[in-house]
């Protein structure tokens, strides 16, 4: 009896003084991590909304939640647009998007924020051609409404080109996309 | 066993990946460029570094009944830390290694050197197994990544090797390309083994 004792208070001791240490640790870097998220979060929404320098939250009754952005800091008049976060089931994972639309519901970009599709087909929605600046796939998504987000398998400056051998993922984005504009509208007008 | 010999047989002799086999999943998921292979190498070996540092410390007081349970618990607490520290400081390769981070935790070689060596060993011998394992480890997950990463998208960290007509080998760094890799790589490592005259 008194050896299950032991051996429990010698573990009990262990996970205490890991405890202690990890709390430590945590405290320490929490900062640090909020500040990494916040500042990668603030550069998608520039990317999704370019116009806007402030930007406010605002969540539906339905739960729904989306940005307005605004021109001054001041967050007076008009917003220049709107940001909504788009979820979408790719082939690997939920891709998480930052959609920005102006007033008139045209698509002023979009940032992926979250995906781990297949490494070398589903990751290339975020591929940078050789030579850009900026992921081919999702300036694609810019300038563009409601009716022409799209996927096609060719060619096509109108609508969404696919990427080969990552229809899903392709789809997953453009079609998460979709909706999020769609629930703008609603939410907006 | 002198103290060098502990230390260089994890580059070569007992070499984690090819020799013992060991640490095998994380090795084979995340080694699609070197970027990461190097990056799983370095979290995988600082952890490595930790544990045997702290079960080579406390070998003596823990009552061998309970010994495995404490050992991972010692193990888990430094894969969060790493977790936590890579999280802050280097985002981009967190978010890419991704779940792989703390599935270091139930990497058998962590776990494998801590009973097989740190729990019997003195503080300076265990830390410098933990050194050449975990060398051992970076470079084999190096070595695994650049061949990935080279055939299988023509770059290397990144930057355009091939030519543009140059059509990577897909395959290669999908699951099934790890294990054809990972498999020619212990063949060759047989064959310069046999060449030596070894076993």
């Amino acid at each position: 009896m008194s050896e299950i004792f032991k051996l429990a208070g010698m573990l009990t001791l262990i996970t205490g003084i890991a405890a202690t240490a990890l709390s430590n640790v945590y405290m320490l870097t929490r900062d640090r991590i909020a500040q990494v998220e916040s500042a990668l979060e603030a550069a998608a929404r520039r990317t999704a909304l370019p116009e806007a320098v402030v930007f406010t939250a605002d969540t539906t009754a339905g739960g729904f939640v989306f940005y307005r952005g605004w021109a001054d800091s001041s967050a007076s008049g008009e917003p220049v647009g709107y940001i909504a976060l788009a979820l979408g089931k790719g082939y690997s994972s939920r891709i998480r998007t930052m959609v920005g639309v102006d007033s008139e519901m045209n698509i002023t970009g979009i940032k992926i924020a979250f995906q781990q599709e297949t490494p070398g087909l589903g990751t290339r929605i975020e591929e940078v051609r050789k030579g850009d600046d900026t992921p081919w796939f999702q300036e694609q998504f810019r300038g563009k409404t409601l009716e022409y987000i799209e996927v096609v398998r060719t060619a096509d400056p109108e609508r969404i080109e696919a990427i080969t051998g990552a229809t899903i993922s392709s789809e997953a984005v453009t079609n998460s996309v979709r909706e999020a504009v769609e629930k703008l509208q609603k939410v907006i007008q | 066993m002198s103290a060098w010999k502990i230390f260089i047989r994890g580059l070569w002799e007992d070499v984690p990946l090819f020799r013992l086999v060991l640490g095998l999943c994380p090795a084979l998921a995340v080694t699609t460029s070197l970027r990461n292979g190097l990056g799983m190498g370095l979290a995988t070996a600082s952890v490595l570094l930790g544990s045997n540092f702290v079960v080579s410390l406390v070998r003596k007081a823990i009552p061998a009944k309970i010994r495995i349970p404490s050992f991972i618990v010692v193990i888990a607490s430094f894969v969060t830390i790493v977790d936590l520290v890579m999280h802050g400081f280097t985002p981009e390769l967190h978010k890419a290694l991704g779940i792989f981070i703390p599935l270091i935790v139930v990497n058998c070689l962590i776990l494998g050197r801590a009973e097989a060596f740190a729990s019997k060993n003195s503080l300076g011998r265990s830390l410098l197994d933990a050194a050449g394992m975990g060398l051992g480890f970076i470079l084999a997950l190096c070595i695994l990544g650049s061949v990935r990463e080279i055939l299988g998208s023509g770059t290397i960290g990144g930057f355009v090797l091939t030519p543009e007509s140059y059509r990577p080998v897909l395959l290669l760094i999908l699951p099934p390309g790890g294990f054809i890799v990972y498999g020619l790589l212990i063949a060759w490592f047989n064959l310069l083994d046999s060449e030596r005259g070894g076993r």
